[in-house]
């Protein structure tokens, strides 16, 4: 009795996704491909959007895992890249189907997470509201992904690095700039 | 997971573990232990409700908070529980849960107005020679002797106590008094049953003392605990994703143990007689609940016997335990509680009146309209005189939203089944609903020659034999019962009334929300506090009232005592004279 988890479900999906678009993909497909019946399927994932969903998020943390800090965002940001760029027939796949809006979701997602990180380390001792500091996050975040998916349409073809460095040189002090903006008394000294 | 207690706690939401998008969380069964995991999950743990499986074998929720109809049997309670405003698991899940009757109010909202505008006490506690008040006069009837009896096992360490039965401990100045008939007949507890269990009872109640001969203490659903209490929280899980397995018995859980390191690997289990497993890893965690005190239960009908199944059969709650405990000396011993059936069982029964006839006799017992909607027998009525040892109640009517208009449902229980009855020559077990019923019918006064065609024709009575119903009681010692989450557990906990956690009580719905919510925020690591089990017995003021609330009232001073233990008591008032600890001891009339 082999081992059957979530994570040989998603092994299968990415499997299948070399063979066909996602939504010719049915639980059956999937079912076959790892020797489970239909019913185990569900055991652990609602519908198939579920295990996209799961998939989509599993590969996020690997990708940023260990790189929240404000000195390697761009290395958070270009394993992201190269997360996306190594999961390509299931990214490519997923975002031309009908879950496109999943990776949309989970990309702004981790990069939020990412940039909120950073605004953060860089806010530690001005007075900014979490909620400025939040919407702060939410407009890089646009800016962000907005290249990313620009780069998954055009078939991932640029180099990673070279948007990371362009990018990089661009933000150079904006963060500290856009919470200078919103300090809302003296920076404290003492916290 | 840390105890923690006031408002601090209380009103605070933990943040959202880390991580948590990439757990699932697996619950064995759907009583109110998992229904309350899974509610913990989503509500504090903020897992996605779509990661949320519960595993049932039966094709509804609940477990054993049932509130069924029957089709061509009729309405069936197996039990009902009554609730205290200190089961603080469970009001801390159910300010949460949305009622399904009133939009925008929680449960318990719902369950606090309710409980204020009609609140519950009993005008007739116990009746003999046929329906005449047994006159209980609220008292516990305790001797000093027997006071003192019950005094030792408060204070003998839990050591001590390892499998002792109550019957090593106390003697007929406890057991022949009203203290112990309110007390086996409210909890089910039997003589021989765990005295380790009635001590912790003793303390988990202590603030209760006072109100329990007429019921003051306790609390009431508005209607069965299936209504009332499932149905909201399947519908709250429902609209969070939560992805509910009907039809699947469960049959191994299989564990990867080594290094100090326990992992749940796989679940096996059985769908429409089909082996199927679900393989796991250390971000699939398991909650179970093993064990269940309604396991084997069997209905009878108004013309049927429950009869009485006291095997252990595969793929039964029991057996899983089984398997499951083999594998780890951490996992218990299902078999200090399950091989005892005789001991353990009880028969209930629902009797539905179906006209006017028997309400005259119910409402000169209870002193109140049975029809009014309010608190009818105000808890059980106990017929001290009955060989069944046969207790009774009727809460508020209607019990089920769709009960006709005029019927009253009936809940009663007898303790010992295997006695023949006092008007029916036989035993309970062996029984139709007819014949229990008129059993009923005998001790609330009906005129004999009446009481057959009331049963007949004035009521629909359904039996249920429970043969582990008091199964929890049963004398055991420590690692009986497994921890919520054993040591080195990495993706498993136990929950329910068979799992072991620390001064809490057995035989209770809090029991259930507890373990869950123990089990939630060890696993899933929720940094904030589960409130710790209601203070009381370190809380001297509630210690007073006990132990003068025990003495029906009468003050130490009143106490015959030696000459020596006299002249001791006179000179420690003396000490205290004029001092705060006097002023509290006459607050409290000790003195």
């Amino acid at each position: 009795m082999s081992q059957i988890t979530k994570r040989a479900l998603e092994a299968s999906l990415k499997n299948m996704l070399l063979q066909k678009p996602l939504d010719k993909i049915t639980i059956n497909d999937i079912a076959k491909d790892c020797g489970i019946n239909r019913m185990t399927f569900y055991y652990h994932f609602k519908d198939i959007y579920d295990l996209v969903e799961w998939s989509c998020a599993e590969d996020a943390a690997k990708a940023l895992a260990g790189n929240k800090t404000y000195d390697t965002w761009q290395q958070g940001f270009l394993q992201i890249f190269e997360a996306v760029k190594d999961n390509k027939p299931f990214i490519m796949n997923v975002h031309h189907s009908v879950s496109r809006e999943q990776v949309e979701r989970y990309l702004y997602e981790v990069t939020y997470g990412l940039l909120l990180n950073v605004v953060n380390e860089e806010a530690a001792d001005d007075p900014v509201s979490e909620e400025d500091k939040s919407f702060i996050a939410h407009f890089y975040k646009y800016a962000f992904v907005g290249l990313m998916l620009d780069w998954i349409r055009g078939d991932m073809k640029e180099d990673p690095k070279e948007i990371v460095n362009r990018l990089s040189l661009l933000m150079q002090g904006n963060f500290s700039r856009a919470l200078k903006a919103y300090c809302t008394g003296e920076p404290k000294q003492i916290r | 997971m840390y105890y923690s207690s006031g408002n601090y706690e209380a009103f605070a939401r933990p943040e959202k573990p880390e991580g948590i998008e990439h757990k699932s969380a697996y619950l064995i069964g759907s009583g109110l232990a998992s229904l309350s995991a899974a509610c913990f999950l989503v509500r504090d743990a903020q897992m996605p409700g779509s990661h949320v499986h519960v595993l049932e074998r039966d094709s509804r929720p609940g477990g054993a908070l049932d509130g069924d109809q029957i089709t061509n049997v009729g309405y069936v309670m197996r039990g009902g529980r009554e609730m205290d405003n200190h089961f603080e698991c469970m009001w801390d899940l159910f300010r949460s849960i949305p009622s399904i009757e009133t939009d925008g109010v929680s449960v318990l909202d719902e369950y606090y107005w309710l409980n204020k505008s009609d609140p519950n006490y009993s005008l007739c506690r116990a009746t003999q020679n046929r329906g005449e008040d047994a006159q209980t006069g609220n008292k516990f009837g305790l001797s000093d002797k027997g006071s003192m009896e019950i005094m030792k096992l408060f204070m003998t360490p839990d050591e001590q106590l390892a499998n002792v039965k109550m019957t090593e401990l106390f003697d007929e100045e406890v057991f022949n008094t009203n203290f112990w008939m309110y007390w086996r007949t409210m909890f089910a507890f039997k003589d021989d049953q765990s005295a380790l269990e009635m001590k912790r009872y003793m303390q988990r109640y202590i603030h209760h003392i006072g109100g329990l001969p007429d019921f003051t203490a306790l609390r009431f659903t508005k209607y069965n605990q299936y209504e009332s209490m499932v149905l909201p929280m399947v519908k709250y899980l429902e609209e969070h994703g939560v992805q509910f397995h009907y039809g699947i018995k469960v049959m191994n859980v299989l564990f990867d143990i080594h290094d100090g390191k326990k992992l749940a690997k796989t679940i096996v289990l059985e769908r429409e007689g089909q082996a199927e497993h679900i393989d796991l890893t250390e971000n699939d965690l398991v909650f179970y609940t093993n064990g269940s005190n309604v396991e084997n239960s069997t209905y009878g009908s108004q013309t049927k016997a429950t009869g009485m199944d006291g095997e252990i059969h595969e793929g039964g709650s029991f057996d899983l335990w089984r398997k499951i405990a083999a594998q780890d000396p951490a996992f218990g011993r299902p078999d200090k509680f399950c091989t005892d059936p005789e001991d353990s069982n009880w028969v209930s029964a629902t009797v539905n009146t179906l006209d006017e006839r028997i309400l005259p006799y119910i409402r000169n017992i209870c002193k109140r309209d049975p029809l009014s909607g309010k608190v009818v027998t105000g808890g059980i009525v106990t017929v001290k005189d009955s060989s069944w040892l046969l207790s009774w109640t009727i809460n508020r009517q209607p019990q089920y939203r769709d009960q006709p208009k005029g019927q009253v449902l009936v809940w009663l229980y007898g303790m010992f089944s295997d006695r023949p009855g006092d008007f029916v020559k036989q035993p309970m077990r062996d029984c139709t609903g007819m014949e229990i019923c008129e059993e009923w019918l005998y001790h609330l006064g009906v005129p004999e020659d009446q009481i057959e065609e009331l049963a007949k024709n004035s009521a629909n009575t359904v039996p249920v034999m429970m043969p582990f119903a008091s199964a929890y009681f049963q004398p055991r010692e420590s690692g009986d019962r497994p921890s919520v989450v054993p040591s080195g557990s990495v993706n498993f906990a136990f929950i329910g009334n068979f799992a072991e956690t620390p001064r809490d009580t057995v035989f209770t719905t809090e029991y259930s929300i507890r373990t869950a919510m123990e089990a939630v925020y060890t696993l899933l690591d929720v940094d904030r506090g589960v409130p710790e089990v209601w203070g009381s017995v370190y809380d001297i003021r509630d210690l007073l009232n006990a132990t003068v609330a025990l003495r029906d009232g009468k003050k130490i001073t009143d106490m015959e005592l030696g000459l020596k233990k006299r002249i001791a008591l006179k000179e420690a008032l003396k000490k205290i004279e004029g001092t705060e600890v006097e002023k509290l001891l006459e607050e409290h009339e000790v003195i």
